[in-house]
């Protein structure tokens, strides 16, 4: 009987945790009603739809995109102090719930991986890139294998963070 | 004991003057007697009888209770402490994994509709097409793999310069060549 309220105890508190607010809905509201920024985010039903997807060719990071259960990201190149927008984004975020994962400062690029973890299990994937003209900001939230993601590299060939913002309105 | 003392006790104990033992010993003699009884104490006899086996029931009543209170009946199955049982452990271990169910649920259905309630900016982009949020993952991913690439390189080329500058690892080197 212990035992079972145990198992139950821990489910709940697991479910609970991960039906938690991303780092973006939890810090960065007032960029999602600025102008100059453009909000992209991929409705959780489409998440569903996508697990069961089966592509026709299958895709390279399929298994990791169905590991996957909310993406958000804002971004904008219409802004002059991305530097400044960096800086104060790093001191919104809580150290306590996301730690450090990479720290990358080369000439005008300004990048910072967070991770939110639970255990072992990486729950959130929240990322900045910064340059003083445009700046982008990127939730992942699911059950992330940062393993799988570092391969994922070499077998995708993209531009990065000029075609994440070429997504039609 | 010979009719003359009943007679005597008797009449004490319709004047209401007879002891507790005299009206023992009056239950204890009608109740025992097997003869032929005189119509005078027809309806003593039947009251006595009476009164002795009711005597005798509740000194058994007590004896039973006494045993209660004293476990003599324990391990026997008969009496039991009702919140000693198994059955109640089990109903109060499904009673508590029900509330916590309610509550569980109760959060869950908050939560969701709090997600649900988020408003819909002006410059929001909800991606609704299988294929398209498919590319935009695979898209961010791709980004999110190669900075940490780019993290890993600058590490390298990092340690690279370190190296270089350490004049005794560098002049170890130079020597080996």
């Amino acid at each position: 009987m212990k035992s079972l309220i145990v198992v139950l105890l821990s489910v709940m508190i697991t479910s609970a945790t991960f039906a938690q607010k991303d780092a973006l809905a939890s810090y960065f509201k007032q960029y999602l009603e600025d102008e100059r920024f453009t909000f992209i985010e991929i409705s959780p039903r489409m998440f569903q739809m996508i697990a069961k997807f089966e592509p026709e060719d299958q895709k390279a990071g399929m298994e990791l995109i169905r590991s996957i259960s909310s993406f958000r990201m804002i971004t904008s190149d219409k802004i002059t102090d991305g530097h400044e927008m960096f800086n104060q984004a790093m001191r919104l975020i809580s150290t306590r719930n996301y730690v450090d994962l990479l720290t990358v400062q080369t000439g005008d690029e300004r990048i910072r991986i967070m991770v939110r973890e639970e255990g072992d299990i990486i729950r959130e994937l929240f990322m900045v890139v910064a340059e003083r003209k445009e700046i982008m900001m990127m939730s992942i939230t699911g059950n992330i294998d940062l393993n799988q993601l570092s391969r994922l590299g070499g077998s995708l060939n993209i531009e990065g963070l000029d075609k994440l913002g070429d997504i039609k309105k | 004991m010979d009719w003359k003392e009943i007679d005597a006790l008797y009449a004490k104990y319709l004047e209401g003057e007879t002891s507790l033992r005299n009206e023992a010993r009056l239950r204890q003699f009608f109740s025992e007697y097997r003869g032929e009884i005189p119509p005078k104490y027809q309806a003593a006899a039947q009251w006595f009888t009476y009164a002795a086996w009711f005597a005798g029931r509740q000194s058994a009543g007590t004896e039973t209770d006494a045993a209660t209170i004293t476990g003599q009946n324990r391990g026997t199955g008969r009496v039991r402490n009702m919140f000693q049982s198994r059955n109640w452990s089990i109903a109060a271990g499904f009673a508590l994994i029900l509330g916590m169910a309610y509550i569980w649920f109760t959060v869950q259905q908050q939560q969701q509709q709090q997600l649900a309630e988020e408003p819909v900016y002006a410059n929001m982009i909800v991606i609704d097409n299988e294929e398209e949020a498919i590319e935009t993952l695979l898209e961010a991913l791709a980004l999110v793999s190669s900075n940490l690439d780019k993290g890993r390189r600058a590490m390298v080329t990092g340690l690279v310069q370190l190296d270089e500058a350490n004049p005794f690892t560098h002049s170890k080197k130079q020597h080996e060549q």
